[in-house]
């Protein structure tokens, strides 16, 4: 089932106001009520093994009446650390895990992604005639600023 | 006859863009606070405020002790101020 028009206008208003070009799915995850908003080639910090990734996340039909799923992902699962972060001796991206068939396979040919947890509509309330997805995307790429063992 | 440049005043009007909306400011200087109170009051506690450039991309966060010159066009954006791990918790809603 098409993304509903509310969700398609809030995603073009996203990749306006991000400079980047979003593109949401067009079937639900298996198993849930929720769409993949996503770009193909969205800049990555420099102490990423990639330069540039996907980056999305998964949002609800119901949207903006019910918030963003309280993370996100990139892709390919295998972007590490180019250097190992000295106070956990690994070059593993901190908080973020991969986790297969967190896609639809029509996205990203179904891949494993790299799912950061890194909340913020736990602990802040999602407030639908306030929030939008670019509060959600502003939060997410915020992860970038963060020391890695933060 | 001796014309000498006016120093600019600070008492003078500035138009910004503010969440891509155009809003006037009274005085060329203000904090963080101060610009987000330009624009939609809903937008205000429990967010903070963002330098960004012509492509939506951040330049920097204007906290909201931090007074700064405003300039014409210069945009701005306001994001939820909380969040990830360690954040603190403020939620007005």
């Amino acid at each position: 089932m098409p993304a509903p028009s509310t969700l398609l206008e809030a995603v073009a208003h996203l990749s306006a106001a991000s400079g980047y070009e979003f593109d949401v799915s067009d079937d639900v995850v298996p198993g849930t009520q929720l769409y993949v908003v996503y770009t193909e080639a969205h800049d990555l910090p420099e102490r990423y093994t990639l330069r540039q990734g996907a980056l999305g996340f998964r949002a609800p039909g119901m949207y903006p009446d019910a918030s963003p799923e309280d993370s996100f992902f990139i892709a390919p699962s295998t972007i590490k650390l180019v250097t190992p972060n000295p106070e956990r001796n690994s070059t593993d991206l901190n908080r973020a895990s991969a986790t297969p068939g967190f896609l639809p396979s029509s996205i990203l040919a179904g891949a494993s992604v790299l799912v950061f947890s890194w909340h913020i509509w736990d602990r802040f309330s999602w407030r639908p005639r306030t929030h939008t997805l670019v509060d959600h995307y502003t939060h997410c790429v915020r992860r970038f600023e963060q020391p890695e063992h933060g | 006859m001796n014309i000498e440049a006016s120093p600019p005043t600070h008492h003078e009007t500035v138009e910004i863009i503010l969440d891509e909306q155009p809003v006037t400011s009274p005085s060329h200087r203000r904090n963080g606070l101060q610009i987000r109170q330009l624009g939609n009051p809903a937008r205000v506690d429990g967010f903070q405020t963002e330098e960004i450039n012509e492509h939506g991309k951040k330049k920097r966060t204007i906290r909201d002790d931090e007074e700064i010159e405003l300039h014409k066009s210069e945009r701005f954006r306001t994001v939820p101020a909380h969040g990830g791990p360690g954040a603190s918790t403020i939620d007005p809603a």
